[in-house]
C-alpha cells in the first residue's frame, strides 16, 4: 500500500476522535467555543485534549452500544456495523463543524505557525536520528496492540482485553486505544508491510503531540511563550529511556499522559482567564484517562479531578482547608509512604514479577544520568527556586505535583518508574524554567537566539548518548533492531499461507510469538505473556530426547482463547534457542526476552533437521533464522 | 550616539555575554555527565569485536558461548635458547603489572562512543609493561579482519620467532578446509553432525600419540562453534607457519624474526555465513 495512504490512516488515529469530539462541543455550545478562540489566542493547541478525549469516549461508547445492543438485535457482526458507523459519525462531525461553527474568531497567528514548525522540525530531526540504523519501529509493545486492533477489526470486541486475546496476560486497560487503532486502519488489509509502516509513522505523530503538550503546559503555567518553547524543545528531544518511553513510543499510557497534560493545561488556562471550568469536559477527561490506562490513567484522572474541584470550588476548598487542617498531613503521609516502601516487601505482587521493577536509589540515579547527564541536577533546582519566587498558584500546583512525583519515584515500591510517563512533563517544565531563569537575562536578540540554539544542541547531544546506550543491547548485523528482514519474510509467509481464517495457534518462544502474531495475525499461544505452563512445555519439548516426545509436549501447549485449533504450528528460531539458554528464572519472566534477532547455529539446525525428517512434523518454511513446522495429526 | 549610551550598550552586551557563558558552562557540564555504554563493539556479522583488558575478543552477542581472543596472554616469543614466553603472563595480568590504552579520558570516551555507533573499521589495543610494548591494529574490511601486531622489546636480539594466536575452546571445531580434515574436535559425533553442513567427505587428522602441535601446510584453517552460526577462515601469510595447538586451544601463525626493532606480525580472519560459502571462496 502507498506509504502516503498509510500515513493518512495513521493520522486518522487522532483525527477521527478529534473531529467527533470537536463536533460534540460545537453542538453543545457554539458561543462558548468562539469566545475561547478569541480569548485563548496562542493557546489553541489546548483544545486537543478535550476534543480528543470526548471523541474517544464517543467511539468507545459506540463500540459498547454496537456490541451489546445493536449486534444482538440486528444479528449482524460487530465489524460490519461498527466501522461503517464510525465513518458515518466522522462525516456527520465534519458536517456539524462546518455548518454550525463560526470560524470568525479563529486566528492563525505567527506564533502558532512558529510553534508548529519548530515542533515538526525538531520531531523530524529526533525521529530521523532515532531511526538511523533502526529500520523497524523499536516500540516492542506495538505487536500486542496491533494483535488486539486486528482482532477488533475482525469483530472480536470485548470490554476485557484478556477475553479478546491471550497475548494480554492481564487487564491493564479496556481496549480503548485499540479501538482507535482499528478505526483508523479500517478497511485496509493489514499486511505485514502495512503494519510495519503504520507503526513507523504513527510514532512520529505522537512525538509532535508530546512536544505540543509540553509547550501548552509551559505556556499555561508561566504565561510566557519562551518557557513554552524551551519546554517543547526539552519535551521532544528528551527520551525517558527507562520504563516510561514517553516521547518515542505510542502506547496507551503515553497517550493517556500526553492527553492529560493538554487537559490539565486547559483547566489551568480556564482559571487564569476567569472562565468557569466545564464539568462535561473535565468529566470526559477523567473518564477518558481511566479508559486509557488503569494505573497511569487513574492516577492522572485523580490529579485532574482534584485540580478541577480545587479550581471550580476554590473558595469552598479554601474554607474546607481552614476547617479541616489535617489535609496538610498529606506531605507527612507521603514521607511515611516513602519510609514504608523500604519496610514493606511488595515484591510478591503480580506473581512475584514486581521484584524486577524495584530499583534502588543508585540505579535510579544512573537512569537519570543516562537520560539527562547532569542537566536535571543543574537546571531543575534553579527552576524550582524560580517557581517558588513567583508566588503564584499555578506554580504552587506544579511544585506540589513535582514534589509528589519525586516522592513516589524516590520510594521503593515496585512499578513506581511507570509514573515517570506523567512526571516527565513536570520535570521538563522545571528544567525549562531553570534554563529560562538564566536565559531571560540575555537581552541581545542574537545572543538570546544563540542560547536557544545551544539548548537544542545540548539536549540533542544528551539524546545522542542516551540512544546509543539504549540501542547497544539490540545490536544485530549492521542494525539496532528488535526484528530482522527474516522476521518480516516469515510473517509474510504466515499471513499469506493461513489467510483463509483457519483456526491456528503458533507456538514459539515468547518473543518470536509476539512478533509473528503482531505482524502476521496468526494467533499464538499467549504471545509475550505465554503462561508458565506453556513455557515449561516448550522447554521440555525442545530438550526432549526424541522427536515424538517433543511432539507430545508441544501438543499439550494450549491457547486460553482458541481451545481446539485445526492447525498447530511450531516456529523455532535462533531466538528460541537463545531463550533456551536463559536461566530458569529468566525463562519465566515476562520482561525477559531475546530482544534482538538471533540466527540459527549449527546445532540448532541439527536439532531442526531431526524434526524435518520425522513423521510427526511437516516443514512448511525455512530460513537461516527460523524453521516453521506443522504438527501432524 | 553619546558616549554614555555606547558604554551602556557595551555594558549590557558584556552582561549578556557573561550570562551566555554561564549557560554554556552549565550545558557543557550537563553533557559531561552522560553515561556511555559499558561495552562498545565493532560489528563483524554474525559476530562482534571488542577490546578488553586482556586483548581483542570476537564473540556472538546474546548466545552463551565462549569468545575467541587475540591476546598477549596467548601470544608468545621464542628465544634462541628455545624458550617460549607469553607476552603477558597470567601472574602479570592478575597483579595488574601492565597498562593498556583502554583507560580513556572523558572526552575521548565520548568520541569513541560516537565512532563505535557510527561504525568503525579500525581498532587499536596497546599493552605496555616494563620490558615490552605491544600494539594490535585491527583493520576490518567487509568480512575480512586483519590484525597486525607490533612488538617492541627492550632486548629484541634475543627473539628468534614470534607467534600471534586465536584461542578456541571445547565447543569449537577446527578443520583444514581444502581437505576437510578435522584437527580439533571433542566428540566424533560433532564431526559427523558438522559434516552435513560441508556436503563433502570429511577426514580426521591422524596424529602421533602425545602430539598436540599440528602444522597446517596449506596455511588455511577454519574455526567454527557448534552453538553459533558462521565460520571463520584463518589464513597465514607466505612467510608464516600455521599451527593448531590442540592442548592450549590456540591457532597460531608463527614467523621468524628478520630484523631488529619493531617486530611486526599479522593474522588474517575472514567471516562467512556458512561453510558452503567458505568452500566456494577457496
Amino acid at each position: 500500500m502507498n506509504k502516503l495512504l498509510i500515513a493518512f490512516q495513521a493520522g486518522l488515529f487522532y483525527i477521527i476522535p478529534y473531529l467527533i469530539g470537536w463536533a460534540v462541543l460545537t453542538l453543545k455550545n457554539k458561543k462558548r467555543i468562539e469566545v475561547e478562540d478569541v480569548v485563548g489566542k496562542n493557546q489553541s493547541f489546548l483544545k486537543f485534549g478535550e476534543r480528543f478525549a470526548l471523541g474517544t469516549l464517543a467511539l468507545f461508547g459506540l463500540a459498547g452500544f454496537v456490541r451489546y445492543v445493536l449486534e444482538p438485535i440486528l444479528t449482524v457482526d460487530f465489524q460490519k456495523l461498527y466501522f461503517p458507523l464510525v465513518w458515518i459519525l466522522t462525516s456527520l462531525s465534519i458536517f456539524a463543524i462546518l455548518h454550525f461553527r463560526s470560524f470568525k474568531g479563529l486566528t492563525i497567528t505567527k506564533e502558532k505557525i512558529g510553534v508548529l514548525t519548530l515542533a515538526l522540525a525538531l520531531s523530524v530531526s529526533v525521529y530521523g536520528f532515532w531511526y538511523y540504523k533502526s529500520p523497524y519501529s523499536l516500540n516492542w509493545d506495538y505487536y500486542q496492540h496491533q494483535t488486539l486492533a486486528r482482532l477488533i477489526q475482525d469483530g472480536k470486541f470485548d470490554f476485557f482485553t484478556t477475553k479478546i486475546s491471550d497475548t494480554f496476560g492481564f487487564n491493564s486497560y479496556p481496549p480503548t486505544f485499540h479501538l482507535l487503532l482499528a478505526a483508523s486502519q479500517f478497511p485496509a488489509k493489514l499486511s505485514v508491510d502495512y503494519v510495519v509502516n503504520y507503526w513507523n509513522i504513527i510514532g512520529f505523530y505522537h512525538l509532535v503531540l508530546v512536544g505540543l503538550a509540553s509547550y501548552v503546559l509551559g505556556l499555561a503555567i508561566s504565561k510566557r511563550k519562551e518557557v513554552g518553547l524551551i519546554s517543547l524543545i526539552v519535551g521532544i528531544i528528551t527520551f525517558d529511556s527507562i520504563t516510561s518511553f514517553t516521547n518515542l513510543f505510542l502506547l496507551p499510557q503515553t497517550l493517556a499522559a500526553t492527553t492529560f497534560i493538554f487537559l490539565l493545561s486547559n483547566l489551568i488556562a480556564d482559571r487564569e482567564e476567569f472562565r468557569k471550568p466545564s464539568f462535561l469536559i473535565n468529566l470526559a477527561g477523567v473518564l477518558f484517562l481511566v479508559a486509557m490506562h488503569y494505573l497511569v490513567g487513574i492516577f492522572a484522572a485523580l490529579i485532574l479531578a482534584v485540580s478541577y474541584i480545587a479550581i471550580r470550588f476554590e473558595n469552598k476548598v479554601k474554607l474546607a482547608l481552614k476547617s479541616f487542617p489535617f489535609v496538610y498531613l498529606i506531605p507527612v503521609i507521603v514521607v511515611v509512604g516513602i519510609f514504608l516502601s523500604n519496610i514493606l516487601d511488595l515484591s510478591f505482587l503480580n506473581r512475584g514479577e514486581a521484584r524486577y521493577y524495584i530499583y534502588d536509589l543508585s540505579a535510579k540515579a544512573e537512569f537519570v544520568q543516562r537520560i539527562y547527564g547532569y542537566a536535571l541536577l543543574l537546571f531543575t533546582l534553579p527552576g524550582v527556586f524560580f517557581a517558588i519566587s513567583r508566588r503564584r498558584w499555578e506554580y504552587n500546583l506544579t511544585l506540589i505535583l513535582l514534589f509528589g512525583f519525586a516522592g513516589i519515584l524516590y520510594s521503593n515500591f515496585p512499578y513506581v518508574m511507570k509514573f515517570y510517563v506523567l512526571a516527565r512533563f513536570f520535570v521538563h517544565l522545571f528544567v525549562a524554567l531553570g534554563i529560562w531563569s538564566i536565559l531571560k537575562h540575555i537581552k541581545a536578540p542574537l545572543l538570546r537566539f544563540t542560547a536557544y540554539l545551544l539548548t537544542v544542541v545540548t539536549f540533542a547531544i544528551l539524546l545522542l548518548f542516551n540512544v546509543i546506550f539504549w540501542k547497544n543491547w539490540i545490536s544485530y548485523q549492521d542494525q539496532y533492531t528488535h526484528i530482522s528482514d527474516y522476521d518480516i519474510e516469515a510473517s509474510e509467509f504466515l499471513a499469506d499461507r493461513y489467510k483463509n481464517g483457519e483456526e491456528i495457534i503458533l507456538i514459539s518462544d515468547p518473543a518470536t510469538q509476539i512478533i509473528f502474531e503482531g505482524l502476521s495475525g496468526v494467533d499464538s499461544a499467549g504471545g509475550g505473556f505465554m503462561t508458565s505452563e506453556n513455557r515449561l512445555l516448550l522447554y521440555d519439548g525442545l530438550k526432549a530426547g526424541n522427536v515424538s516426545l517433543s511432539k507430545e509436549y508441544f501438543e499439550k501447549i494450549n491457547d486460553r482463547i482458541l481451545k481446539n485449533p485445526n492447525i498447530k504450528l511450531i516456529a523455532l528460531s535462533g531466538r528460541t534457542f537463545a531463550w533456551l539458554d536463559f536461566s530458569p528464572e529468566d525463562r519465566y519472566r515476562f520482561d525477559s526476552n531475546v530482544w534482538s534477532p538471533k540466527e540459527l547455529s549449527y546445532w540448532d539446525v541439527v536439532k531442526l533437521s531431526s524434526f524435518e525428517t520425522s513423521n510427526d512434523f511437516s516443514l512448511v518454511y525455512k530460513s537461516p533464522y527460523v524453521w516453521i513446522f506443522e504438527l501432524k495429526n | 550616539m553619546t558616549l554614555i549610551s555606547l558604554l551602556k550598550k557595551i555594558g549590557s552586551l558584556t552582561k549578556d555575554l557573561i550570562v551566555l557563558c554561564i549557560l554554556v558552562a552549565l550545558f557543557a557540564a550537563s553533557v559531561f555527565g552522560v553515561k556511555t555504554p559499558p561495552q562498545k563493539s565493532v560489528k563483524f556479522p554474525p559476530y562482534q569485536i571488542s577490546l578488553f583488558d586482556s586483548g581483542i575478543a570476537i564473540y556472538a552477542d546474546g548466545r552463551k558461548t565462549p569468545y575467541w581472543s587475540i591476546s598477549p596472554l596467548n601470544d608468545y616469543i621464542l628465544t634462541f635458547d628455545g624458550e617460549r614466553k607469553t607476552l603477558l603472563t597470567g601472574a602479570e595480568f592478575n597483579e595488574g603489572k601492565y597498562a593498556t590504552n583502554l583507560k580513556r579520558e572523558r572526552l575521548e570516551e565520548l568520541q569513541d562512543t560516537l565512532r563505535y555507533f557510527q561504525g568503525i573499521n579500525f581498532l587499536v589495543y596497546e599493552m605496555k609493561k616494563t620490558d615490552m610494548e605491544v600494539t594490535y591494529k585491527v583493520t576490518k574490511e567487509g568480512s575480512n579482519m586483519n590484525v597486525e601486531r607490533s612488538l617492541k622489546a627492550l632486548t629484541p636480539g634475543k627473539i628468534a620467532a614470534t607467534g600471534i594466536t586465536v584461542s578456541f575452546t571445547g565447543s569449537d571445531l577446527v578443520y583444514e578446509p581444502g581437505s576437510n580434515t578435522f584437527i580439533y574436535y571433542q566428540d566424533m559425533s560433532d564431526v559427523s553432525n558438522f559434516a552435513k553442513f560441508l556436503d563433502a567427505k570429511v577426514n580426521l587428522y591422524q596424529g602421533r600419540e602425545g602430539e598436540y602441535l599440528v602444522t597446517v601446510d596449506s596455511g588455511n584453517v577454519v574455526l567454527v562453534n557448534k552453538y553459533l552460526p558462521g565460520a571463520i577462515l584463518i589464513t597465514a601469510d607466505k612467510d608464516q607457519r600455521l599451527i593448531v595447538d590442540t592442548r592450549y586451544g590456540v591457532i597460531l601463525t608463527e614467523q621468524q624474526v628478520g630484523q631488529l626493532g619493531d617486530i611486526k606480525t599479522r593474522i588474517n580472519l575472514t567471516v562467512f555465513d556458512n561453510p558452503e560459502e567458505l568452500a566456494k571462496s577457496l
